[in-house]
């Protein structure tokens, strides 16, 4: 039985929000996102206990939570079970919620936490056609989903990638099986290099999922510049109200602020961060490292500058850092005696934040860096639990290359390649193993 | 035509009364392979048997290639073995040369092959049988297998002989209204020139049981003088082979023959080109669906045109005849194109063509038919094993008559049946696969078609099935014994390796140098260490100082089980979804449309195929992961208690 996760509580802003994770792993899952405060062994918490922590993604600290856990039978679902409690907005949450699926739990469907306290026998019998009820209109769901995938874009890239790996299979399946015809010995750099392909593809995959997350959820937006650029301004310009600590004094906003912010058909989640500059201020030094990582995961960076100082060396060196992100400059202050706007490889935008109106500025620029998205007219409808099998799929590409690299047995490597087909195999309803056959005996010239 | 060949048959006998001539628990039709191991397991389990033949001279026959086992195929007999079956052990006594094969390509893939002596193994299988207790052999074309309100009651030969019998094993291989085709000739005949079963496919229709045609083909037997082995490249046995018996010793069984190995060039190829017109395949003669795992050599040159020679096999038929196969020249041309075809290979400019290639197109059945038990679905005590259920292979054969066999039997004593899930075999896979997805072409076992491949090694046969095959009574207690013994040494020396830590030393880290791996600076588990790929168990047990008591192939299979253990865990987890699914049973005759929240599509197809378990429910296409939701909840409800 797979160890299953999902954020419990409604998906709308909120003081606290739950995560669940229910199944065998579920507490050694857990362990492996949650650092308590006083430094105990969370797998051996008793059931009904709880524990007060943390939550860190690598160095970065996303949140206070507390740790809740049950111990099968004594859960909602009848088997061991781990609540995160945290105080996250849907962003903090959604990462946390990523940080637990990276260690080892899968998104769990609709439905899917009813349905196993159900078949745990936590319900009672006259439940079971609610619960099938909601089974029937997840499945229902995935189905048109599935359809959809396959007509698409999406879905002639999904068949690609899977005829790919299953002809990688079937020639290696060939060589395993027909050992008397003597084939060519298979040759260990075309090999790796179809693995590596395979895994450029399924990175692009993902991308679609990105892509399509960035439609349905909203752009992942950060500001960044330098301290006293007018940050917050320009949030507070965005979002229509006073959200952000604006001050005279440099670094007042140490937390990031997040904003939910509809501009035309663009939905942007906001984040303002702490001024970046190099500083002795403990704090603030913690408050900067957050932006950094934001950055790292944002989707779109406002970089603002202030324009009555104009660019400095160290925007330069940040902005240069930036070149292959989607990024727009943001020449603030131009109420001011201002220093022109350089010629720089982003949109620029002019604007004196605290007494702007309209976000038709933005809007311009929005559609020019994500008209691709935009007017590709729906191209994903990869899920959170199919983007999961796919970053699954690539770890098991990885393991098979590592392990070629090492000469490990052609059994051993084929197994990996096996275990990477299935992920697929459970986006697109086909039995891997049927289609291997078929494709050694279209492909192959087999035995006698 | 064929539908009225019952119908004479009835008015030939009729005016006549039949006669009952004995009564039987089980009667098996058709003592090939998969008939010798049904009749033999029916009646070491204490059943009344009777194994029919059309010709006791075709016991145990090899119509085709004189060799027993190869890739996945060598599983498969050692499996048969290891439950008790009769393959390996005649196998090995007729072996004439031995291979393990795929041994560069990592230990689940390795696979024993051994060349036979065809008539000695024809003899011995014989000898078996006649020699088995409560087992008779009876030479007898059965017409007819009657049965009242679909439960067995009777089978009758063709001259009207009554044998009454609870149970029925139809292992009738390619005999069912066989037709052998040479070019656009064609006969009525079984395999090797034999009668064919001209009224049993009507008595089975007439039952209600759809038939279909599927064809297989056999290459030409040459003189063994006529060709030129100097021109050709030898194959060898291995050196101190392992038998396929779990009872032999290694290095037990006779292996001297010598096998050759020829190439088609591009003459030959254009021979094949210039008369596909005379082939029956390419000019729609035969209809049968061919098997696609053995392609006719034709098959081969019109479909990889690229190619620009394929291998042929040059094998002894055995020891006392000059008779030889040509693997891999399967062909139904003419018998003139043969002949002009095997001048243009080099070595075979004066061939001497004794036997001629021929295509068989038979009659056979959709396995979807059948259960996991290779019982038929819809009748009582009707079994089913062999060619006739869609594969291809002395070997698959085999292994579904033992099955087959074994569960007849059980029907008869009212025992518990035997289904072997697919994780505990390639047996397992292979009736799988059958049942649930049925076949279009010819069914021949591959290790790809299982997703256990790691845990079904051929050494690790017996722990997986001896113990099945020991509570179905055909293991003995001698042999039980011993392998109790075997296991246990094992197990002991697995965990030995696991618990023991081992420290640095000068005769270690000297070996892990020579080994191309780093030395040690501190203490590690032994088994961490062997784990490495470059570190071999019985050089590391000497540097370490232990001794583990193991005996003969056990040091390997100790080793094997440390180092295949990680990717195993891994592949059993990726695989414990389906192994769930499959402990759920589905009770027979359940109308899916009333179950809330099926779509209606699946409650069709469910209604249809009947599946006995989830997982077969999961494996028909159409059906989604929804759907097998709503029937573990239904089933949970107590949907299934309340039909």
């Amino acid at each position: 039985m797979e160890t299953i996760a999902a954020i419990s509580t409604p998906n709308a802003p909120g003081g606290i929000a739950m995560i669940r994770i229910s199944g065998p792993d579920a507490v050694q899952i857990a362990a492996k996102v949650f650092r308590p405060a006083n430094g105990q062994d969370i797998t051996r918490m008793h059931g009904y206990t709880c524990a007060y922590g943390s939550i860190s993604d690598g160095e970065t600290l996303l949140d206070d939570a507390v740790l809740t856990v049950f111990r099968a039978p004594h859960s909602f679902t009848g088997e061991d079970t781990a609540e995160i409690t945290c105080h996250g907005g849907i962003y903090v949450t959604k990462r946390i919620l990523q940080l637990v699926f990276a260690a080892g739990a899968m998104p769990a469907g609709a439905g899917e936490f009813t349905k196993r306290a159900f078949l745990n026998g936590k319900l009672s019998l006259t439940q079971a056609e609610a619960v099938m009820d909601v089974i029937r209109a997840e499945g229902e769901f995935a189905l048109r989903q599935a359809t959809l995938a396959r007509d698409g874009r999406l879905g002639k890239e999904m068949r690609a990638l899977t005829d790919r790996l299953v002809g990688t299979l079937a020639a290696l399946s060939y060589w395993m099986d027909d050992a008397e015809e003597c084939p060519p010995e298979l040759d260990p750099d075309t090999l790796q290099r179809n693995l590596s392909q395979i895994r450029e593809q399924m990175f692009s995959l993902s991308a679609h999922y990105q892509n399509g997350r960035i439609l349905r959820e909203g752009i992942r937006t950060v500001l960044l510049g330098l301290p006293n650029a007018g940050k917050s301004s320009v949030m507070n310009w965005l979002c229509g109200s006073e959200r952000s600590i604006v001050t005279e004094i440099p670094g007042t906003t140490r937390d990031v602020v997040r904003e939910y912010v509809k501009i035309d058909d663009f939905t942007l989640i906001l984040s303002d961060t702490a001024g970046i500059r190099e500083t002795g201020n403990q704090i603030e030094a913690i408050g900067i490292s957050q932006a950094k990582r934001e950055a790292e995961q944002a989707d779109l960076i406002f970089y603002v500058v202030d324009a009555s100082v104009g660019l400095s060396d160290y925007d330069r060196e940040l902005l240069e850092q930036l070149s292959d992100r989607a990024v727009a400059v943001l020449w603030n202050k131009t109420d001011l005696p201002a220093v022109p706007a350089p010629e720089l490889p982003f949109p620029v935008i002019q604007c004196a934040a605290p007494s702007e109106r309209s976000t038709e500025k933005i809007f311009a620029a929005l559609n020019r860096l994500f008209s691709e998205i935009r007017f590709a007219g729906v191209p994903s409808v990869l899920n959170e639990r199919q983007n999961q099998l796919i970053l699954r799929a690539i770890s098991y590409i990885d393991r098979a290359a590592d392990g070629l690299k090492q000469g490990i047995p052609l059994d051993l490597l084929y197994t990996d390649l096996e275990l990477a087909a299935k992920q697929l195999q459970e986006i697109e309803g086909e039995h891997i193993a049927d289609e291997t056959v078929e494709a050694v005996f279209s492909q192959f010239c087999v035995g006698k | 035509m064929e539908q009225s060949a019952l119908k004479m048959f009835h008015v030939e006998q009729k005016g006549e009364t039949m006669k009952i001539l004995d009564q039987f628990d089980v009667a098996v039709i058709g003592a090939g392979h998969a008939g010798i191991e049904a009749a033999v397991a029916s009646a070491k389990r204490g059943c009344k048997t009777a194994l029919f033949t059309i010709s006791l001279d075709q016991i145990g026959n090899m119509p085709c290639n004189p060799a027993i086992g190869g890739s996945a195929k060598g599983h498969l007999v050692r499996e048969i073995d290891a439950l008790g079956g009769v393959m390996g052990k005649a196998a090995d006594a007729c072996c004439i040369q031995m291979r393990m094969l795929n041994l560069s390509k990592g230990a689940s893939v390795h696979s024993p092959r051994a060349q036979e002596d065809r008539r000695a193994y024809h003899a011995l299988t014989k000898k078996l049988c006649e020699e088995t207790a409560n087992l008779q052999v009876i030479q007898a074309e059965i017409a007819d297998i009657r049965m009242e309100e679909n439960k067995v009651t009777d089978v009758i030969n063709s001259f009207g002989g009554v044998y009454l019998c609870k149970a029925v094993v139809i292992c009738a291989g390619t005999f069912l209204n066989g037709r052998v085709y040479i070019g656009k000739q064609s006969q009525e005949s079984g395999p090797d020139a034999s009668i064919p079963s001209r009224y049993l496919s009507d008595s089975l229709r007439q039952s209600g049981i759809t038939l279909r045609r599927f064809k297989t083909g056999t290459p030409c037997r040459v003189h063994r003088r006529s060709i030129d082995y100097t021109l050709l490249t030898p194959q060898t046995g291995d050196k101190n082979p392992l038998p396929f018996s779990f009872e032999h010793e290694c290095g037990s069984v006779r292996n001297d023959a010598i096998c050759y190995i020829a190439n088609t060039n591009e003459e030959t190829h254009r021979v094949i080109r210039e008369n596909l017109s005379e082939s029956p395949l390419y000019s729609g003669l035969i209809h049968g669906i061919g098997p696609r795992y053995c392609p006719s050599i034709e098959d081969k040159v019109v479909r990889f045109t690229e190619r620009k020679q394929h291998q042929i096999f040059v094998e002894p038929t055995g020891i006392d005849t000059d008779e030889m196969y040509l693997g891999g020249f399967s062909t139904s041309l003419p018998e003139d194109v043969q002949r002009k075809m095997l001048q243009t290979v080099k070595g075979f400019k004066h061939i001497e063509i004794m036997r001629s290639a021929y295509a068989i197109e038979y009659d056979c059945i959709n396995p979807v038919c059948l259960l996991h038990t290779l019982a038929f679905r819809d009748y009582q005590g009707l079994y089913a094993a062999g060619q006739f259920n869609g594969t291809s292979g002395y070997e698959e054969a085999a292994a579904q008559g033992l099955i087959a066999g074994i569960n007849a039997s059980a029907y008869v004593l009212g025992d518990d049946p035997l289904e072997l899930p697919r994780s505990s075999s390639y047996i397992g896979t292979l009736i799988d696969d059958l049942v649930t997805k049925g076949t279009d072409d010819p069914y021949r076992m591959m290790t790809a078609r299982s997703e256990y491949r790691l845990s079904l090694r051929h050494a690790t046969a017996d722990a997986r099935l001896t113990p099945i095959g020991y509570r179905y009574g055909l293991i003995s207690e001698e042999r039980w014994a011993k392998f109790n013994e075997k296991t246990a040494r094992i197990q002991n020396a697995v965990e030995q390796i696991r618990h023991k830590t081992v420290h640095p030393s000068e005769q270690l880290n000297q070996y892990l140098k020579a080994s191309d791996t780093s030395e040690l600076t501190q203490a590690v588990k032994m088994d961490s260490l062997l784990r490495r790929p470059q570190v071999e168990l019985e050089p590391l047990t000497k540097a370490v100082g232990i001794d583990l008591n193991l005996a003969g192939e056990e040091a390997a299979e100790v080793s094997l089980q440390i180092k295949y253990e990680q990717y195993i865990e891994r592949q059993n987890q990726q695989n414990e979804h389906r192994s769930q699914l499959e402990k759920v049973k589905l009770p027979v005759g359940i109308d899916y449309s009333k179950i809330h929240g099926i779509s209606s599509e699946a409650a069709e197809k469910l209604t249809k195929h009947q599946p006995e378990h989830l997982a077969q429910a999961a494996a028909i296409s159409g059906i989604s992961p929804a759907d097998i939701s709503i029937l573990m909840t239904w089933l949970k409800a107590g949907g299934a208690t309340h039909e």
